[in-house]
């Protein structure tokens, strides 16, 4: 779960770079469901960001 | 205070097949169930007091004529006058009343060998209803289905709801700390009523706190 939290904190586009400039980091955008969860925790879901982190 | 049951054992078929029953008249049957009824309600849930006058208000005072031949029927072995003369009893509803008064006194036996406890009776009426909501902070595991289930499994789902609750309580406060760069003294806080089941009351209440938010954005 931290993996997921980290992952949010470094996806810019969750961060505000996106069209209408909003953050987007509350807990349900995390885990408000399993699959969201296993969605976070896929790398394939994640190498532009983590590079980019 | 215990209630007589508001119902009895009815053998539809016994009773259409009795050989008394079926050499009635269709009154005499009408007269039999009503007095049935009366036995199944009264105190001994199989006789009626031999008064023939409350009999016959019973029955919806049939004529002197009418009242004899039913009484014959009646008496002919349906039901029998006691031998003090002061009671009908009828020997259906009291072997049925002996029946359930044994299985009910079985189980009673049973359950205090099973439980070890001498005091297993009727649940009393100011028990039957449902159960009342779980406390707050009680994991799913905890749920009143698992009545029978031990101390120490008790325990042990205890002590892993523990374990569950201090991990996501330290995966909130990196949450906190990661994503809303809330101090961590004051994500601390966020959890001083905490369990893990409530991190989303938690994010709520925090959410509504408009000095924090303004922290974090």
């Amino acid at each position: 779960m931290k993996v997921c939290i980290d992952r949010l904190a470094a996806s810019k586009f969750h961060n505000g770079h996106n069209r209408d400039g909003k953050k987007w980091l509350d807990w349900e955008i995390l885990f408000r469901s399993e699959k969201k969860l296993t969605w976070w925790l896929d790398d394939d879901n994640h190498k532009g960001t983590e590079a980019a982190a | 205070m215990k209630q007589r049951a508001p119902a009895f054992q009815f053998y539809p078929r016994q009773f259409a097949g009795d050989d008394q029953v079926m050499g009635m008249d269709l009154e005499a049957v009408g007269a039999h169930i009503l007095l049935m009824c009366a036995a199944a309600s009264s105190p001994d849930r199989c006789r009626i007091d031999a008064d023939e006058y409350a009999i016959r208000m019973r029955l919806r005072n049939p004529s002197d004529e009418a009242w004899e031949r039913i009484k014959k029927q009646l008496l002919g072995g349906a039901w029998k006058l006691t031998a003090d003369g002061k009671w009908w009893v009828q020997d259906g509803l009291q072997r049925t009343f002996q029946k359930q008064k044994e299985f009910s006194e079985q189980q009673s036996q049973r359950a205090n060998a099973r439980w070890g406890n001498n005091n297993a009776r009727d649940v009393p009426n100011s028990c039957r209803n449902n159960a009342g909501e779980m406390p707050e902070g009680v994991p799913e595991g905890c749920s009143s289905s698992s009545s029978s289930s031990s101390s120490s499994k008790n325990k042990t789902m205890s002590s892993k709801a523990d374990a569950f609750d201090a991990a996501l309580e330290e995966i909130f406060h990196y949450y906190l700390i990661t994503l809303k760069k809330i101090p961590a003294c004051i994500a601390s806080l966020t959890s001083e009523n905490g369990k893990p089941w409530r991190v989303s009351k938690s994010v709520a209440d925090w959410r509504r706190n408009r000095s924090w938010r303004t922290q974090s954005d």
